[in-house]
């Protein structure tokens, strides 16, 4: 096995009742890579960001973060389920932004940020406020600290929620279709945070979206996505612009024109 | 009419007694009952749909004269009239209160445990700091409701024994034989603990509440 990836899932399979969502997936993502899924509704794409979040378990297969199975462990040279401690061990090293933002509506924007920090990380609240006011100053909403999340745009509170999955510091950040609830206009100003970001850190990330534009910015490589298997898997000028299988350049087609 | 005044005084004083000690049993019981539910246990969901459904499904009178004069008969002592209308009038709210509790625990999204969960938050972090938080708002005024019932539900305890609003009403009855005064005065004080009563859990409601716009 390859330690030296950020992220593997081997023979991953993932089913919701009689459905079959991923098939037997294999997928290799090197540390600091970019990677941008694409793929029609249902085929799974979310699903692949929901396993490595945690979220939700694989039925089959494993998936290894830095080298290490976030599942399993072993104990006297057998393969056993890992311990809730080792799960969450795991976990930390992942964030998430999702579609429609999940903020904690009861709490203001500061305390959406702090809470992480001072609840799992231990961190003295003074530092956390610290982190968490950087943190705002650097997605544009500094003066937000006290709003509630009832009261910004859409946009604002996916900021937000960007600040939020950056203040645990995650190796690996997943943005699962920022902006398919945001208008045009706001979605380029959040795509546009999210290209800065890519560029000063070195965070793996996984993206999901129907942004091609924002994809061909950002992919270091970019996935077509079918029901359950990848099938295409290259650079974005080889995925994008030079699909290899018809059913690749029937949803691009789709997609270019619905722009 | 004033000479019945310290009478029923004294009785509106049990009655407050019996309806705080019913409240905290059915808090304690509903909240137990709920997390029980709620698990993903099926040795422990079953014990707590099995107390709801009993409670829920049974008079609350017969529940009450069962255990004043039933449950004294297998049980090696006898607890007093109040002890036992506060445990069964609490188990019967209870019962409500968990219904109430775990319907509004699962009306918080998904989305907000899929964020605690990306967060890192432990499961206790979860529940304390997420879920019942943003459950509250849809938990108080149904609750004011049960507990208000529970008040006039206690009218109840009067039937064995304990020397409530009802319990002295009937006795002033019987030696007056002004059943438009002393109903009435019971009337009226009842009506002014319901007011405190909904006045407090107001009070709770306004502290609970965070400015909850569209979806978030």
């Amino acid at each position: 096995m390859n330690h030296k990836a950020s992220i593997e899932f081997v023979n991953i399979h993932k089913s919701y009742q009689r459905t079959v969502v991923l098939e037997n997936l294999n997928l290799t993502v090197a540390p600091g890579e970019h990677v941008v899924i694409i793929g029609p509704s249902g085929s799974g794409k979310s699903t692949i960001l929901r396993l490595l979040m945690t979220l939700e378990k694989p039925d089959s297969g494993e998936i290894l973060i830095e080298g290490e199975s976030v599942w399993h462990t072993t104990r006297d040279g057998r393969n056993v389920d890992a311990s809730p401690a080792h799960i969450r061990r795991m976990r930390g090293k992942v964030g998430m932004v999702f579609q429609h933002f999940n903020l904690f509506p009861h709490l203001r924007v500061l305390q959406n940020i702090t809470e992480a920090p001072i609840r799992v990380m231990g961190m003295p609240r003074s530092q956390a406020v610290r982190r968490a006011t950087d943190l705002l100053d650097r997605v544009g909403l500094a003066d937000k600290a006290e709003a509630w999340p009832a009261e910004l745009s859409g946009g604002q509170k996916q900021r937000v929620a960007i600040a939020r999955a950056l203040a645990l510091q995650p190796r690996i950040m997943l943005f699962d279709e920022i902006t398919s609830a945001l208008d045009p206009e706001i979605a380029g100003q959040v795509l546009q945070l999210v290209l800065d970001l890519a560029k000063q850190t070195e965070m793996t990330m996984l993206f999901v979206t129907h942004q091609m534009r924002f994809a061909r910015q950002i992919a270091d490589r970019v996935l077509f996505f079918d029901r359950g298997r990848i099938i295409e898997n290259g650079t974005p000028e080889q995925v994008l612009d030079h699909p290899q299988q018809p059913r690749t350049r029937e949803f691009l087609n789709n997609v270019f024109q619905a722009s | 009419m004033l000479h019945m005044l310290p009478m029923m005084l004294r009785g509106a004083l049990v009655t407050g007694e019996v309806t705080a000690g019913a409240i905290v049993v059915a808090s304690v019981a509903s909240s137990c009952a709920v997390a029980m539910r709620l698990s993903t246990l099926t040795a422990l969901d079953w014990p707590a749909r099995v107390y709801i459904e009993l409670f829920r499904g049974t008079s609350a009178l017969i529940q009450l004269f069962w255990a004043f004069y039933a449950l004294p008969l297998v049980l090696p002592f006898r607890p007093s009239p109040i002890i036992t209308a506060i445990v069964v009038l609490g188990l019967n709210g209870g019962a409500y209160g968990a219904e109430i509790l775990r319907g509004a625990i699962l009306s918080v999204p998904r989305g907000q445990h899929d964020a605690a969960t990306a967060l890192n938050f432990s499961a206790t972090t979860k529940v304390f700091r997420v879920v019942l938080p943003q459950a509250w708002p849809l938990i108080l005024p149904p609750m004011a409701n049960l507990f208000i019932d529970m008040l006039k539900n206690s009218a109840l305890a009067g039937l064995v024994q304990v020397t409530d609003i009802t319990f002295n009403a009937q006795i002033l009855q019987e030696s007056t034989l002004r059943n438009a005064e002393v109903y009435g005065l019971a009337l009226v004080i009842y009506f002014i603990m319901a007011l405190v009563l909904a006045g407090f859990m107001r009070l709770l409601e306004r502290r609970m509440k965070f400015p909850v716009g569209a979806r978030i």
